[in-house]
């Protein structure tokens, strides 16, 4: 199990995670929700070791991820920023990899390299982003981690790598229960493959568990009300986003919002769909927020 | 084969149930038949692992399909499980909501038999024994 306690840390003096908890058990897949600057990658490099939070706990498996060697050895890391040595060839970065890491599986590596189709005679300097991406996904893949800690993994990949990114991360979880801290902008992705989310917001969980029942929190409604919209829906604290289309609303709230709606006189009322991106976008940026 | 709606409210996991499900009463699963191993079809689909094994255990748990250890995950020979008042009244509930929409659209309860038949035909399921 992955346990992260009361994580904190600063830059100068901005705060970026403000008592950060979060838990996650073997061979499930947590996906981290935010807008940009609220503190994704600065989690993720916390977890890795990359930064040294300023107070808080983490740990794997009982280990503490900052200073055991044995954990480092089985935690994987697809950062952001890829920066490997620009003059190294891509087979002279394999041979690295291999060294470092006990569990290296070459046959693994083989495998995915079928899939990926990076040049191993061709230096990393040469590599476009892309392709960077995807050799960092490969090589951490490759080192068969128990945690796997992936930051953007399907930014700037085009549409069909994507594709491969996520059906590789698939079945690496089904086939050697690994498990997965994974970041996006894309809820599609996330939803499609990830056991339970978590939104992150000005430093702090703003909502986390899994994808059935977060869904099961959120309503969205169609409503005609007789008349103007009655004010103890409006002024409700469960009304998350309002758009009007005639006579016609489209609400997003908090599940209650649904029995509050029964109560009052409406001509029409139809409840929709949530899919996670609309709970994002109207729990995280909604005009009327928390 | 599976058909996942992302954006649908229906739970994943429920979808893959209610999918298979239709599969075997159509007959495009036969009793026997090997299903996908949940590796096989979590990769396939690109959804989580864990939410196939859910569904699988949720099919078990029905009795639609059967997991025998080291061999993989088959549908179910004989398929005999009797529905509890719960599920009784759910089901009441879907029919009668059918029929009433089925009277407003101006069939008569003759059409509205002839079309239950006719549906039930379409996946050979006349004539069957009760107890199936």
């Amino acid at each position: 199990m992955l346990k992260i306690e009361n994580l904190h840390k600063a830059f100068d003096t901005t705060d970026v995670l403000r008592g950060v908890d979060l838990q996650l058990s073997e061979g499930t897949i947590l996906g981290i929700l935010g807008p940009n600057g609220m503190g994704k990658t600065t989690l993720l490099k916390c977890v890795v070791g990359i930064l040294e939070p300023d107070r808080g706990k983490i740990t794997w498996e009982g280990m503490n991820l900052l200073t055991s060697v044995e954990a480092k050895y089985c935690v994987g890391y697809v950062g952001e920023q890829r920066n490997y040595y620009p003059r190294f060839r891509v087979e002279d970065l394999v041979r690295f990899y291999r060294m470092s890491y006990p569990n290296w599986d070459h046959e693994q590596y083989r495998r995915l390299q079928g899939i990926f189709e990076l040049p191993s005679e061709q230096r990393i300097a040469n590599l476009s982003r892309g392709m960077k991406a995807q050799l960092a996904f490969l090589l951490n893949l490759s080192i068969m981690p128990d945690l796997l800690i992936l930051d953007e993994p399907t930014s700037g990949l085009d549409p069909a790598v994507r594709k491969e990114v996520l059906r590789v991360m698939v079945d690496q979880t089904a086939a050697c229960g690994t498990t997965m801290l994974v970041s996006s902008n894309n809820a599609g992705e996330l939803e499609r493959i990830c056991d339970a989310v978590a939104f992150i917001r000005d430093g702090e969980i703003a909502l986390q568990g899994p994808l059935e029942e977060l869904r099961r929190r959120f309503a969205a409604v169609h409503v005609i009300f007789d008349g103007e919209m009655p004010a103890e829906i409006a002024d409700c604290c469960d009304l998350l986003y309002v758009e009007r289309l005639g006579r016609m609303y489209a609400l997003v709230g908090r599940r209650p919002l649904l029995s509050r709606l029964q109560a009052v006189d409406t001509v029409y009322l139809e409840p929709v769909d949530t899919s996670l991106e609309d709970i994002y976008i109207y729990y995280m940026e909604g005009p009327n927020h928390e | 084969m599976l058909d996942i709606d992302f954006k649908s409210d229906n739970p994943i996991y429920q979808q893959v149930v209610e999918q298979v499900r239709a599969a075997v009463f159509k007959g495009a699963l036969s009793p026997g038949d090997r299903l996908p191993a949940v590796r096989k079809l979590a990769t396939k689909l690109t959804i989580n692992p864990n939410t196939i094994q859910k569904a699988y255990q949720e099919l078990e748990r029905q009795g639609v399909i059967v997991t025998v250890r080291g061999r993989g995950t088959f549908v179910a020979e004989d398929y005999t499980r009797t529905a509890d008042s719960g599920e009784l009244e759910a089901l009441r509930a879907h029919f009668r909501k059918g029929i009433i929409d089925a009277h407003y659209m101006g069939l008569s309860p003759g059409e509205i038999e002839e079309l239950v038949q006719e549906l039930l035909q379409e996946h050979g399921h006349t004539g069957r024994d009760e107890s199936c």
